[in-house]
């Protein structure tokens, strides 16, 4: 009934923004859903009061009257006069995608919403997909905005774009690791450096772990992008820069995340699938990942606090919200 | 204080007091018969406790005297038991109105040649219909016979097929009759032929149904004269035509054309479920549906 329909509804699960919506939009579509989902279980049963009603001594013969406690079916609790079971849902939200990016939102019900900040913490890199298109410059970095300049792009080819691409996943190698904070001398960022987990674990700019080009048939071409604390302005400020590197003009076309975190396209949920079954089946598919993860990412971040730094203090976490994550992910 | 025998202390009933004042009617619905029946009948009174004085007025209602001569005459009209409970949510000021003037009403609505039937399923549609004087339901009437230049049988059918277009304001349809008019470009009896088609697009929200014609016509370079012969296109949602199209396109297979082959009706494009477009129209499976759907 609706108490097993809600306990089976408390994690994180990813949906798929379609081009266009607002994410605020999205979530309270979900919430619809999962509302209409919820009250359309079966009601139960009609509850009973007790009330002390006049009524004949059993066994007498005189017509004597006493009180007995009898049940009578109260109208109190009834759908009709109450009103529906569940009126309202928190979801929270995780990394926003702005109106015109599309891809995987992550969104969190109930218990899950304490797990978002531990996600955010984990500080995890995002994939994207960007399409861009050579020749046009506009002023908000998209095909729809005011046109600045048109220029010709025929000297631009395949390995040229390449080149600019490993200068700039280089320069943003060195500045992952001057903010991550690590003292580069110590055995522990050696192995964190073979591995390649090396991050920064508080506030940064957007920093690129990884470019590469895709697809390239001029004047169009297709970029995967791996990054972290990015918006996806900044990403099309990035195609625009990529054209002018290129000695010619970009806009972008296309933004679209293909993994955020653990969360990958095929976790995603499509618009068809935002009912409580689906939502349901998602959130148990995900909790063992999700656990795993955190409890990875908890060991990584007590590791980067340990070693010593080599100027500013990062943001410090006390032990007990450590121990809080702990149980968490031990659910 | 004197003594009682035990039969005299049985007799008196000291049940706890009502409150005297409540935000809800569930603290008073297991004492008055009058609600119990409404709540078999199927009212839902949480809606109609929201509104402020409905309550008090329920009430203070009798069954036997004022709700059963009103249930009996609607009886009569021809709607069920079971759309009862749904009209009297929406509508229940009609307690509060005149036997002889809903009479007066529905014997006008018959004297405009509206059949029992119709009568039934218009005031079963907009259950406000009843509540409005005669002088306001002849304007109504007349102002869609002058508007829309149809003859009086089929605003008729119009009329019963989308009874809300009586009870509901009537700045909305003046406003889409421009936009039809001037903005899209659509011909009177285009616009006649459609309407009578597909009434709600009468009501349909104007930002809506500029985005959905902006798309068809520009994007999809649909004319003016095939968007006619499939009014449906108005009361779908953007997006669904969006990604159909796109799917279409992206397989080569959008032709919306008539005159050239593996073309493509606007009307099963827009109205059947995605199973049925994926297997039909597409030649494809749902599952390659969903992933193209995840690469937009």
């Amino acid at each position: 009934m609706g108490s097993s329909g809600l306990a089976r509804l408390q994690g994180l699960f990813a949906v798929y923004k379609p081009p266009g919506t607002k994410w605020l939009h999205v979530r309270e579509t979900v919430e619809l859903q999962l509302l209409k989902g919820l009250n359309a279980a079966k009601p139960p049963a009609p509850e009973q009061r007790v009330r002390f009603l006049l009524g004949p001594v059993e066994g007498s013969e005189e017509k004597k009257l006493t009180l007995t406690a009898t049940s009578v079916p109260t109208l109190t609790t009834h759908r009709l006069v109450r009103g529906p079971a569940f009126t309202s849902l928190k979801i929270g939200v995780g990394h926003r995608l702005d109106a015109q990016a599309s891809g995987v939102l992550v969104l969190a019900v109930g218990h899950g919403r304490r797990l978002l900040t531990d996600v955010y913490d984990a500080h995890l890199t995002k994939d994207y997909t960007v399409r861009g298109l050579l020749g046009k410059a506009t002023d908000n970095f998209c095909e729809d905005g005011r046109l600045i300049e048109k220029t010709t792009y025929d000297h631009v080819t395949r390995e040229l774009l390449d080149r600019i691409l490993a200068i700039i996943q280089g320069s943003h190698q060195k500045a992952l690791v001057m903010y991550s904070n690590l003292d580069l001398k110590s055995q522990e960022a050696y192995e964190m450096a073979v591995q390649g987990v090396i991050r920064p674990m508080n506030k940064s700019p957007m920093l690129i772990c990884g470019i590469r080009c895709l697809h390239f048939a001029p004047p169009e071409f297709l970029l995967e992008v791996q990054c972290m604390h990015e918006t996806q302005q900044q990403l099309r400020k990035l195609v625009h820069e990529i054209g002018l590197e290129l000695k010619t003009t970009a806009v972008c076309t296309q933004v679209r995340r293909t993994r955020d975190g653990f969360f990958r396209l095929d976790d995603a949920l499509l618009r068809t699938q935002w009912n409580l079954h689906s939502i349901q089946d998602a959130i148990q598919a995900a909790a063992p990942r999700v656990a795993a993860e955190l409890k990875r990412n908890l060991r990584l971040r007590l590791g980067h606090q340990q070693l010593p730094s080599a100027g500013q203090p990062w943001g410090f976490k006390d032990p007990s919200a450590a121990v809080e994550v702990e149980s968490y992910s031990g659910q | 204080m004197q003594p009682i025998s035990e039969e005299e202390a049985i007799r008196i009933v000291a049940d706890p007091l009502l409150p005297l004042s409540s935000f809800t009617l569930g603290d008073y619905v297991d004492h008055s018969e009058t609600l119990q029946r409404l709540v078999q009948l199927g009212v839902d009174l949480s809606k109609i406790e929201r509104h402020t004085d409905a309550a008090n007025l329920l009430l203070r209602l009798d069954f036997e005297k004022d709700i059963k001569q009103i249930l009996l005459f609607l009886k009569d009209l021809g709607l069920e038991d079971s759309h009862l409970g749904p009209f009297l949510t929406k509508n229940y000021t009609i307690f509060s109105e005149d036997l002889e003037n809903l009479q007066t009403r529905v014997a006008y609505l018959q004297s405009k040649n509206f059949s029992k039937a119709d009568v039934a399923q218009m005031v079963r549609k907009a259950p406000f219909l009843l509540s409005f004087s005669v002088e306001r339901l002849d304007n109504r009437l007349g102002f869609f016979q002058k508007e829309l230049e149809l003859s009086t049988k089929k605003t008729r059918d119009l009329v019963v097929r989308l009874p809300r277009l009586l009870t509901g304001s009537l700045e909305p349809v003046k406003e889409n009759m421009k936009v039809y008019r001037l903005e899209l470009g659509f011909k009177q009896n285009e616009i006649q032929h459609m309407v009578t088609r597909v009434p709600k697009m009468l009501t349909a929200n104007k930002r809506k149904l500029t985005e959905t014609f902006d798309y068809i016509h520009n994007v999809m370079n649909i004319p003016h004269h095939i968007i006619v012969k499939f009014p449906q296109v108005f009361n779908t949602r953007v997006f669904k035509i969006k990604e159909r199209h796109l799917f279409l396109a992206y397989l080569g297979k959008a032709q919306y054309d008539p005159a050239k082959p593996n073309y493509v009706s606007l009307d099963k494009f827009v109205s059947v479920p995605d199973e049925v477009f994926c297997k039909e129209i597409a030649k494809t499976s749902v599952n390659d549906f969903e992933k193209f759907l995840k690469t937009l």
